[in-house]
């Protein structure tokens, strides 16, 4: 009883022997192992959570991808050159430092450090290098480079989206649209994939190439591309609108205006759907039905004058709430379920206005950084609910060993274990006693026993001396890091304030752009309504005119 | 004067007729779609608002704090770890996938002493780091010295779509330092079956 209750006392010390041991016990691999997979997971917050200085010196190209991967980039020029400066480079560190240069918008360091790629780069990395080089050479302004680079593609996403960018800059840069044609074709025979994102591109494909056959005047076979185009894709709207003017140009009046009303389920705020309702009427006009013209710019004017209103309406919402409560936070706001409403389907007030300021970059940008921080946020949230949890755990065990220390009587332990010996002393001197008995008794064994007894108490009262230091030390830990959390809290949640004020403010800007566009979408159907107004007033004095004019008599 | 009067009458008038030639035109060519608003692909590119000095400073802030908040979860993740599993008491269990291995993990299901104690389910990023060469360890937590099973279950497609149950049990005794196991997802060559190896640090 006594050995028992020794040990669970033993064993309750051990469990605070490495309480702050820094160094880590995992074997090398498995923690590279684990960062390896929290890195290529995009969990870049966990993986840099998990690199201790150490890993960081020997690894910093993996830091360096974990940093960026993260949106932490005032260190990474300075580390790039650090990187570079390494011996023994692989072709994949070559990948990743060409890389992350690409992505700071530096393709002449990218091309560089791509140059030095011998031929050694794994199979699903060689596809992403002709991509990015491609893509670096665009940008530098030559397309017979980036053409040169991207041969010898085989497939897949990052070919197809290669040769799209491609056709892109051959289009904006020359009257001459055959190549970016030939590049889309390439694009397209290469996008073999079922996935969505490889459905999207086809739409885009098939959308571009679509628009430059109209512009060549091809129209027959600008419409059986926007005909490929599904319809519930993001391209739809231009693709609709764009076949609707080729079908009017092509003499088939009742094909456009079907493909124009078609767009009246799509959000105004996309101008392919602004652009159609205007060209209605004009459809209409053409074909000399006047009522119907009238009627069709009265609607578009209307359906203009209803969007300007919800645009001041949204534009009132961000001044009085603010952009996070209105686009970010999941709010319920008295009298806004209208607006607030996230229904399944994706065209909503909401997710339209969501939808065409997320598609500006710098508002992206803005947002992402926002979540971020949100994420940083709860992970802050969590360890002040486990320090809680740990704090009130010490402070029971402290209390509970003070317990256990003070009905702990070690001086009466060594006189039981004293006479204990003494009694197998006293019975190796009885008489009697030999050698075959004495093992027959195993009283070796006894006495090793009492030896390791004895020898568990001194461990164990040394522990009991430094328990409780040990238990303080540990509360102590916990209070620092608790005030910690408070300091980097206060800083976060200013932060987050003054990115939520930016978010307003560039919501606004962008709404404001909006409001501009719709104006003049207004006005323009109002002009097309005076046109024809005019129209009919002259043809009505003119045929006054004719009858007075005693020469057409 | 008059003269005057009737060179700003004409200029009035001008500008009258030259606003309703604009009008017209405008209401004649309705369809020119607006490039600003809709580049090639069709997509909208807005103007980007000027460079915001303020924003610069928030997103300089940020890189900040993010460091600051990273190097305080390491902490505390540090302190997490001694306190709840010291080396002494410790138990992780990992998993890994051999090379060339054309298996897909669905799941892992791990019981200790009978007791579910952990499951994960997998996505493509996560497979695809596993393929890479990623190690995940699915399980941390504090074990007595003595006897102990570890069963995992492991549940995914392998070649051909077939669809695949595999359990795997392991008898092993825990001693007074830190025990790490990690789980091998492998394929029998030639039948393409999946095969789970064990190797123990």
């Amino acid at each position: 009883m006594l050995v028992k209750g020794i040990l669970s006392t033993w064993l309750f010390m051990l469990l605070f022997s490495n309480v702050f041991a820094a160094s880590r016990t995992i074997p090398d691999e498995l923690y590279e192992g684990m960062i390896q997979f929290e890195l290529d997971s995009g969990r870049y917050f966990d993986a840099l959570v998990l690199m201790d200085e150490s890993y960081k010196k020997t690894n910093p190209i993996k830091y360096l991808s974990a940093l960026q991967g993260f949106n932490i980039n005032q260190d990474l020029p300075q580390l790039v050159e650090q990187a570079k400066n390494q011996k023994n480079l692989t072709d994949a560190d070559y990948f990743s430092l060409g890389k992350s240069e690409y992505l700071r918008d530096d393709c002449m360091s990218a091309l560089k450090l791509f140059k030095n790629i011998q031929g050694n780069l794994p199979l699903e990395s060689k596809e992403p290098l002709a991509f990015y080089r491609a893509n670096c050479f665009i940008n530098l302004g030559s397309n017979t480079r980036a053409a040169q680079s991207l041969t010898g593609m085989i497939g897949g996403i990052w070919a197809a989206y290669a040769y799209y960018n491609l056709a892109i800059s051959y289009a904006s840069g020359s009257r001459d649209k055959t190549k970016a044609l030939v590049a889309l074709r390439v694009a397209e025979s290469l996008n073999n994939g079922a996935s969505k994102e490889a459905k999207s591109l086809n739409d885009r494909i098939n959308l571009v190439a679509g628009k430059l056959y109209l512009e060549s005047g091809k129209k027959d076979s600008a419409v059986q591309f926007f005909q490929k185009v599904y319809l519930d894709s993001e391209s739809t709207p231009p693709a609709l609108y764009f076949n609707g003017l080729a079908q009017l140009e092509l003499g088939d009046f009742r094909a456009a205006t079907q493909a124009w009303h078609s767009l009246k389920h799509y959000p105004l705020i996309n101008q392919s759907v602004s652009e159609a309702l205007l060209a209605i009427p004009f459809a209409f006009e053409r074909s000399g039905y006047i009522s119907q013209t009238i009627e069709a710019y009265l609607e578009a004017s209307n359906s203009f004058e209803s969007e300007l209103e919800k645009i001041d309406k949204i534009d009132g919402l961000l001044t009085k709430h603010g952009a996070v409560k209105i686009f970010i936070d999941d709010s319920e706001i008295e009298g806004l379920e209208w607006f607030l409403a996230k229904d399944v389907v994706r065209n909503t007030t909401r997710a339209s206005y969501y939808q065409y300021l997320m598609q500006n970059y710098g508002f992206y940008d803005q947002v992402q950084l926002f979540s971020e921080l949100s994420v940083l946020q709860t992970s802050l949230d969590f360890w002040v609910s486990q320090l809680a949890v740990f704090e009130k755990s010490l402070r029971s065990k402290l209390s509970s060993f003070r317990n256990k220390q003070s009905t702990f009587d070690g001086p009466s332990i060594i006189r039981e274990i004293n006479t204990q010996k003494n009694e197998i002393d006293a019975l190796l001197k009885q008489s009697g006693m030999n050698p075959t008995l004495a093992s027959n008794l195993e009283v070796d064994a006894m006495k090793n026993n009492i030896e390791a007894l004895r020898q568990r108490l001194d461990d164990l009262q040394q522990k009991i001396q430094k328990g409780e230091r040990r238990l303080n030390d540990q509360l102590t830990e916990v209070k620092r890091l608790g005030q910690d959390i408070i300091k980097i809290e206060r800083n976060l949640k200013q932060l987050h304030r003054a990115l939520g004020d930016e978010l307003t403010k560039s919501a606004r800007l962008h709404l404001a752009s909006l409001r501009k566009k719709m104006v003049s979408n207004f006005e323009r159907s109002e002009q097309g309504l005076i046109h024809i107004f005019e129209d009919m007033a002259e043809s009505k004095q003119m045929k006054k005119r004719n009858l007075l004019d005693g020469r057409y008599q | 004067m008059f003269l005057r009067f009737r060179a700003v009458f004409i200029f009035i008038v001008i500008i009258f007729f030259s606003s309703i030639a604009t009008l017209q035109a405008q209401a004649a060519d309705p369809v020119a779609i607006d490039e600003e608003t809709l580049d090639a692909a069709g997509n909208s590119q807005k103007n980007s608002p000027p460079p915001n000095a303020n924003l610069s400073a928030i997103v300089n802030d940020a890189e900040k704090i993010k460091k600051d908040i990273i190097e305080l979860n390491r902490r505390l993740y540090q302190f997490e770890e001694a306190l709840l599993y010291p080396a002494n008491t410790q138990l992780a269990v990992f998993l890994s996938y051999a090379d060339n291995n054309a298996f897909l993990l669905d799941s892992v299901e791990l019981q200790l002493d009978d007791k579910l104690v952990s499951s994960s389910l997998y996505q493509e990023a996560e497979l695809a780091a596993l393929k890479n060469g990623g190690i995940q360890r699915i399980y941390l937590g504090s074990l007595a010295d003595g006897k102990h099973k570890l069963t995992v279950q492991f549940n995914g497609q392998g070649r051909n779509d077939s669809y695949f149950r595999r359990k795997k049990a392991l008898n092993f005794i825990k001693e007074e330092q830190a025990r790490f196991i990690q789980l091998i997802v492998s394929e029998d060559r030639a039948t393409g079956e999946p095969l789970f190896k064990v190797k123990q640090w």
